[in-house]
């Protein structure tokens, strides 16, 4: 009886890891396609139809590659460190609910839990560039390091107002909360500092200083090769994709669609609509990176000190100060 | 060399150089500042409209609730006060079955020398 719930909790996991991994790997094509689209280019278009194959291909390549180690690395923790980006950006899905109850925790703190774990992703960059003795992964990983830390507060001042504007951790309560409106339109501002600072926590353009390609090889992963490459490649894109799904929670009423639809089929169209919802952020992630140059070191730490941080502080005033001028508190018995 | 002796120093003009344009003539596109922050604010009034509304529906739901359950309370003691009062009788029946066999046994008898009346504080399951 223990062993088939303990199978039946295993294929419940799997259910919902399977499909990630392959959004993630389908998340690298959209972004080689798209990217190639804006620069009026083809893209892959080799391998499947229009190389919708492409990431498979680039995998199995990868995975036959031989794996270098630095002579004078501390080998451990140079295998450890992708393996750590990976799992903990693989387990923030374990809160994320893909419709009304589908979800393999609705743990009662679940929004703390995604920022906790996606914090612990922090040690994945740190451990990668110290063990790897190479001077370049070093200084990738320190920049990586304090721009993850720094913008960790803006993301989770934003993530705080969504929680004041519900009174809950609980992610389905947020999205519940959502039903007569999208927080989008109350926290239009709130929004676009969580988004920002989205791009900054996942390392993207134009705060991609980490692995600034024209400056530091690869950033704190130059040394990294082969396989365990592949793992800090998934794990990055996995964070992008987890990153586009809290969005659509937090802002764009996550599963909820509008009474336009009505869910009265046999197939499950909330997941569809969180899905929907997630490619689209995926798409402005890309888009991003296709329009935005890379911002300078020094301006990407006064941005984020001086400018989002006071922004979100002041926000996180504002909001609470709102709700109870107007009497609109949510939780107030 | 004759240009040696009637030496004219290059000199700025009278006044001095105009100041260099640096500024860069980029048309004015987009919206004003003005226009964004009050559309911005706009739009944030008629979302907190919103949340204001449903929020002041959600406690309205559960100030509902909470009288509707302390109106029904008289019916739920009586309920509780009716059940207990079955089982009671269910274990003394149970008892008197029990203890048939044992000569002097007085089944439902209170267990204290007094016959001061003490409420169930067990329901008997």
């Amino acid at each position: 009886m223990t062993i088939l719930s303990t199978l039946y909790n295993l294929l419940e996991v799997l259910i919902v890891l399977v499909p990630i991994l392959l959004a993630v790997a389908f998340m690298t094509i959209i972004e080689r396609k798209v990217l190639a689209a804006m620069q009026r280019r083809v893209g892959p278009n080799k391998v499947g139809y229009y190389g919708v194959l492409q990431p498979f291909a680039d995998a199995l390549k990868l995975v036959v590659k031989e794996t270098v180690v630095p002579a004078q690395a501390t080998v451990s923790l140079f295998y450890l460190a992708p393996v750590i980006t990976l799992v903990f950006s693989l387990l923030g899905w374990a809160v994320i609910p893909f419709g009304a109850g589908l979800t393999i925790s609705d743990f009662p703190l679940g929004i703390l839990y995604t920022l906790a774990i996606s914090s612990i992703g922090v040690y994945g960059v740190l451990f990668a560039g110290w063990s790897a003795n190479s001077k370049y992964a070093f200084l990738g990983s320190l920049r990586s390091t304090a721009q993850m830390i720094s913008y960790e507060l803006v993301l989770g001042s934003a993530i705080l107002i969504v929680i004041i504007m519900t009174g809950s951790f609980n992610i389905t309560t947020i999205i519940e909360n959502q039903e007569a409106i999208w927080f989008v339109v109350p926290l239009l501002p709130v929004f676009i500092v969580f988004f920002i600072s989205a791009l900054a926590e996942t390392n993207r353009t134009p705060f991609d200083l980490p692995e600034a390609e024209s400056e530091l090889v690869a950033g704190f992963f130059t040394e990294h090769s082969g396989m365990i490459f592949v793992f800090f490649f998934l794990g990055e894109y996995c964070s992008i994709v987890l990153m586009s799904t809290l969005t659509a929670i937090l802002f764009f009423g996550g599963y909820n669609m509008p009474e336009l639809f009505i869910n009265d089929t046999f197939v499950n169209l909330q997941s569809i609509v969180l899905g929907l919802k997630t490619c689209l952020f995926c798409f402005l992630f890309v888009w991003f990176r296709a329009t935005l140059p890379r911002m300078r070191y020094d301006g990407l730490m006064v941005f984020c000190w001086t400018g989002m941080l006071p922004i979100a502080i002041a926000l996180v005033v504002l909001v609470p100060s709102i709700l109870v001028a107007f009497d609109i508190i949510p939780y107030q018995n | 060399m004759s240009g040696f002796h009637g030496f004219r120093q290059d000199m700025p003009p009278p006044g001095g150089y105009e100041p260099i344009k640096y500024k860069r003539n980029l048309p004015v596109r987009g919206f004003g500042g003005a226009v964004v922050f009050s559309a911005v604010t706009a739009i944030c009034v008629f979302g907190f409209w919103r949340v204001g509304k449903a929020n002041g529906e959600k406690r309205e739901l559960k100030r509902e609730q909470a009288w509707s359950r302390i109106n029904i309370v008289p019916l739920l003691l009586a309920e509780q006060d009716r059940d207990a009062y079955r089982r009671q009788q269910a274990a003394l029946s149970r008892e008197k079955e029990i203890m048939k066999d044992y000569p002097g046994w007085e089944a439902g008898k209170s267990a204290y020398n007094s016959s001061r009346y003490t409420p169930n504080t067990i329901v008997v399951l």
